[in-house]
């Protein structure tokens, strides 16, 4: 099976060796592909010397549209399944199994990671019982499907399935719209526990109107 | 009214340009004419203010200024609208670009474990891990 792990990468110069390496070790069989999103560090520099393929965005064009990018290059390339994985280090590589197994059965098209199925995840506290929770409810009220988390960056689609997802949103709000997407064209989704270790705390309540503003431009420009 | 003067100054001078940039071929025929209706509508509100206050009175607005000053704000706030709305364009036609480019060139750092290759277009593929000046110099062609 041709798995493909996409990692969008800005300024992650700290993380992005661990991050690599860590994939190879519990996934030697995968192909890895690093977006390199316009950084100003050493992030592509990096993961060349790692040993993986490097796409270079000239400009930092958002998480979403480095995702794109990757995910177009390996159906390009073959993928028969493609991993969204975060270079931050906050996702388990050994978790890229459990995420892929449902594909690779043929009993899912897409399979979304959980923080909420398994106890193992240190979620700031506000995180968890505030923009969470309300991200989850403005999910459903958009996408109509009720998750148990919400904008998990990691995730994994069958090959077909990522020809239906395009995603669009350039910045944060393809979270949303991956579901959404996942919804309308009746994909069979299922739901992974992962676990999910902060090194920062990510989108806040900020974060979360910008994302909200992005999928209301993104209504009426479509 | 100095005021009067200087709006009415100031009124010549932004038709003197739509003129100017209509003959230089950068105004098209309809917005040429929408901006002169706009300009001689305002010199005209200049001139005349109580034209605006009979027009404020007969839509139930007490005075002229008040009028002014709502249309003016529905304009502003949809020039805010049509303009998000095209920036947001602009932006996802800069990310194709940025996305073509580097799908285009097949990645012009492709690595092998401990060995990277680097491709450049008309060069031949050599062998070496690539320094940040590299790095540089790729995404700055």
């Amino acid at each position: 099976m041709n798995v493909f792990v996409i990692i969008p990468a800005y300024n992650e110069e700290k993380y992005i060796s661990g991050v690599v390496q860590g994939i190879r070790q519990e996934n030697s069989d995968c192909q890895i592909v690093v977006v390199d999103d316009g950084s100003d560090d050493a992030t592509a520099r990096l993961a060349a010397e790692a040993g993986v393929i490097v796409l270079c965005h000239l400009l930092n064009r958002g998480q979403g549209a480095a995702l794109q990018t990757g995910t177009q290059f390996a159906l390009k390339q073959g993928a028969r399944v493609i991993v969204h994985f975060d270079g931050d280090g906050q996702f388990e590589a050994k978790e890229i199994r459990n995420l892929i197994t449902p594909i690779v059965k043929g009993e899912a098209d897409v399979v979304l990671g959980s923080r909420f199925l398994l106890p193992g995840s240190r979620i700031p506290w506000s995180k968890k019982w505030l923009i969470l929770p309300l991200a989850r409810f403005l999910n459903f009220l958009i996408t109509s499907r009720w998750l148990s988390d919400a904008h998990n960056g990691f995730r994994a689609f069958s090959a077909d399935a990522c020809r239906l997802v395009t995603i669009e949103q350039d910045r944060m709000a393809h979270g949303t719209e991956i579901v959404e997407k996942i919804a309308r064209h009746n994909l069979r989704c299922r739901e992974v526990p992962v676990t999910v270790q902060y090194h920062r705390y990510g989108q806040g309540l900020i974060g979360g109107l910008a994302i909200l503003k992005d999928l209301i431009i993104q209504k009426i420009i479509s | 009214m100095l005021i009067q003067a200087i709006l009415i100054l100031f009124v010549v001078f932004a038709l003197v340009k739509i003129f100017s940039r209509y003959q230089a071929g950068e105004l098209t025929p309809l917005p040429f004419v929408f901006w002169i209706i706009f300009w001689l509508t305002v010199l005209l509100i200049v001139w005349q203010p109580d034209l605006s206050t009979q027009l404020a009175n007969s839509l139930g607005v007490g005075r002229g200024t008040d009028l002014v000053t709502y249309f003016s704000l529905a304009a502003l706030f949809y020039l805010i609208f049509r303009l998000t709305v095209r920036l947001e364009r602009i932006d996802k036609n800069i990310t194709k670009i940025v996305r073509h480019l580097a799908l285009g060139r097949e990645t012009s750092l492709r690595g092998a474990p401990h060995q990277t290759q680097i491709v450049d277009a008309g060069q031949a593929p050599r062998l070496g891990n690539p320094d940040k000046d590299e790095i540089a110099s790729l995404r700055s062609q």
